[in-house]
């Protein structure tokens, strides 16, 4: 809904409602009105025109039909409604004969009241209908003749709010008193000269500068204005609390008008000390904390202190999404109300790292020195916990439900010359095995269990890992790797199994390289298997305490409803034939598209990228190894 | 294992190996199983073999009589050499035994026919 969309009168259209719809409306209004009511005034006029529309956008909303004469003790008053961010508090003290229940709905302009009687409801309509509740919210009430079509509330608009919250999340409420909120917001003054003017809101450093374009500190360039005096009580209560353990030499104030906001961010791991905490004055807001693919709505009341630390600090990102009002849980009178944003300033203290930056957090993903990397000393055991203990697990079941080959795979070994030999990087269960019978072929793998099936249908295969080839310099003319490369866990090990492939092929040879890519549905075309996980009934597995991803808590688990959130995840693995659902994660470095092409022109010597293409969620790269003259 | 893995096998991801080529080939159990023979299809692949290797690996394993010790010249057309070379490459198959990499000494068992060439990674440059 945009409020903006206002008209001479200082009424608000709906946004849904489109101009065809609306014009339509107005002619049919227009000629009721013409012929029925010729003589009556202008307001009047104006008022049945409005009733008129009204009832069109209802009916053509929700089906519901407005009737002139009370029929039950339902009522629509447009006027009252979540786009004008009246929430339903106000609606109930403001109506007299009090309803008894109110519904409203995300960016509608109306709401339903449901009277104690039919009596009530005639009386609200008698008292109400053209009066104004605001300067630029007049009423409009008729009764609803069809109660059963009303809908309900659509409750999942505050289902962030009641699961989800980070650890290390806390909110104290009244951390300091009206009187001391009117008191800091009269001394702030800012001075224009000092404000950066973000496009979103207004911003002002003390003590130390916070550098948007960098995202970092420079501790040696201390601010003239330090962490002004008339806050210092503030400050010493913030540490006398225990929210932060030492005095903080930097403070953010930020002023955000309704409708401003601030996108999703993760305060620099390097620039500050642990915990954050954040004053709100002014005006209640929520704030968005996210979690790889969950959500946490968190309301921040004026006057409470917003303390982050653990999960909440490191571990998510924080934003607070352009509004003018926040949909939140109506405590008192239950479901869904809203809460109209005002002018709200917030106060960030925090205290700059200094000597050692290095953050050895444990989520490498939003960390700044960690660079979203898996450090390499955990790699390896990584692998070993999160792809070779889970294929030697799954390789049954794995076996059971991929026997496809893919096409264009299929076609590449078809086309190899008689007498080449193909080495196939993680074979698994041998798919393209046999597909040409005038090469040699070698198949390898690390899962025993596969190795097994490929041997006992006769084919040659090698126990190895293909970070380490146990194979001659320059010896095959083709080397294919379906599926493998995502789950080497750092660049670093990418690069190194990129140049084993090089080492071990003959100059001039041809090698294929499949990814999954992180967009699995590029131009359009979703693939087949994020679409077939979508169709399975969107059964979203738990963690499953049985394998060891309690120790990788870093790492997003990848929901199959959603597109990959991170190029680092775990995916879940379900086995469905089992009565009890096994659920299995295995790790992926999902690809971004162009960084597979990128991994490979970086190894050293560098082959020649004969075709780069995206295949049913899999990025994909034919390349030849260069003759060296 | 088919000794023509083993003709391509090598030990040289360790640390401090060189070559690692060939790995010397213990068999505790041998298998041979016939497969279908045809000879532009060997003698393809022969110039891509090591032919000393192979002899020594027929010999480590107690097959000594499958080939001659040295190539022949006319192999494309020589059918019984062909044969012989096919019999050596793909139907005499390792089940169970090691090999061992000639520089460290560093075996690699050879189980159900699959040989383990797994290293640990402080094994590795």
């Amino acid at each position: 809904m945009e409020l903006n969309s206002k008209d001479v009168n200082g009424e608000v259209f709906l946004s849904r409602l489109t101009l065809e719809d609306e014009k339509q409306s107005e002619v049919l209004a227009a000629s009721q009105v013409e012929r029925e009511n010729r003589s009556v005034g202008k307001a009047e006029r104006k008022k049945i025109r409005k009733v008129a529309r009204i009832k069109h956008v209802v009916a053509e909303q929700c089906g519901v039909t407005i009737s002139d004469e009370p029929t039950n003790e339902w009522l629509v008053v447009w006027g009252l409604g979540i786009a004008f961010g009246t929430s339903k508090e106000e609606i109930m003290a403001y109506l007299d004969p009090q309803p008894v229940e109110v519904r409203l709905f995300v960016d509608q302009s109306y709401s339903f009241l449901r009277c104690d009687s039919q009596l009530d409801a005639s009386k609200l309509k008698e008292k109400y209908h053209g009066s104004n509740f605001s300067e630029r919210q007049m009423l409009y009430v008729g009764f609803v003749q069809n109660s059963e079509e009303i809908p309900e509330e659509d409750i999942r608009q505050i289902m962030s709010f009641q699961s989800n919250i980070p650890n290390g999340l806390s909110v104290f409420g009244e951390f300091i008193t009206k009187e001391e909120e009117d008191l800091i917001i009269k001394n702030l003054y800012v001075d224009p000269t000092l404000v950066s003017n973000l496009k979103k809101r207004t911003v002002q450093h003390f003590g130390y500068e916070f550098r948007y374009g960098k995202n970092d500190v420079d501790a040696d360039s201390p601010l003239p204005n330090k962490i002004p005096d008339y806050l210092k009580p503030f400050v010493s209560k913030i540490v006398y609390c225990g929210a932060l353990p030492d005095e903080p030499d930097q403070l953010t104030v930020n002023q955000y008008l309704p409708g401003q906001g601030i996108p999703p961010h993760c305060d620099t791991h390097s620039c500050f000390e642990g915990p954050i905490v954040s004053l709100s004055l002014g005006s209640n807001v929520v704030m968005d904390f996210r979690q790889a693919n969950s959500i946490a709505s968190v309301n921040l009341p004026a006057r409470s202190l917003l303390v982050m630390r653990g999960t909440s600090r490191y571990g998510c990102t924080h934003g607070i999404t352009p509004r003018t009002w926040d949909v939140i849980p109506d405590e008192t009178y239950g479901g869904i109300t809203v809460q109209a944003r005002k002018l709200r300033i917030s106060l960030t203290f925090r205290k700059l790292k200094r000597g050692e930056l290095a953050c050895h957090c444990r989520f490498p993903s939003l960390c700044d020195t960690q660079n979203g990397k898996i450090a390499d000393d955990n790699a390896s055991v990584l692998e070993h916990d999160l792809v070779h203990k889970v294929y030697e697990d799954i390789a049954e079941h794995f076996i059971e439900t991929r026997h496809r080959p893919w096409p264009k795979v299929k076609e590449f070994v078809k086309n190899l010359i008689p007498g080449d030999r193909l080495l196939d990087i993680g074979c698994a269960n041998g798919k393209y095995f046999r597909i040409n019978h005038d090469i040699l072929e070698v198949g390898m793998d690390m899962c025993t269990g596969f190795l097994m099936t490929c041997r006992a249908k006769g084919n040659n295969v090698v126990q190895a890992n293909g970070l380490f080839l146990p194979f001659q310099d320059s010896y095959f003319e083709s080397v294919i790797s379906i599926a493998v490369l995502h789950h080497i866990s750092t660049k670093e090990r990418r690069m190194r199994f990129m140049s084993e492939i090089l080492r071990v092929m003959v100059p001039g040879g041809i090698g294929l390289i499949y990814v999954w890519a992180k967009d699995q549905s590029v131009e359009q075309t979703q693939s087949t298997w994020s679409k077939r996980q979508r169709e399975r009934n969107s059964y979203n597995p738990p963690d499953s305490c049985v394998d060891l991803v309690s120790d990788y808590l870093f790492l997003p688990v990848h929901d199959r409803d959603n597109e990959f959130s991170h190029n680092d995840m775990l995916v879940p693995w379900v086995n469905h034939q089992e009565k009890k659902y096994a659920v299995r994660h295995r790790y992926y470095h999902v690809f971004n598209e162009g960084e597979l092409e990128e991994l490979i022109t970086e190894t050293q010597p560098a082959p020649k990228i004969l075709e780069a293409y995206y295949e049913q969620g899999n990025w994909v790269v034919k390349f030849q190894k260069l003759v060296v003259s | 294992m088919k000794l023509f893995t083993h003709n391509m096998l090598t030990s040289k991801m360790i640390k401090n190996v060189k070559v690692g080529y060939p790995l010397k080939l213990n068999a505790a159990e041998v298998k041979v199983t016939p497969s279908e023979f045809r000879s532009t299809y060997v003698s393809r692949m022969l110039p891509k073999i090591d032919w000393g290797v192979l002899y020594e690996a027929t010999q480590s394993i107690g097959h000594a009589e499958a080939i001659p010790s040295s190539i022949s010249d006319d192999y494309e057309k020589n059918e019984d050499f062909l044969r012989k070379a096919h019999h050596a490459l793909f139907e005499i198959e390792v089940i169970n035994g090691e090999m061992i990499c000639p520089e460290t000494g560093r075996k690699f068992p050879i189980k159900d026919g699959i040989p383990n060439m797994l290293v640990n990674e402080d094994e590795v440059n």
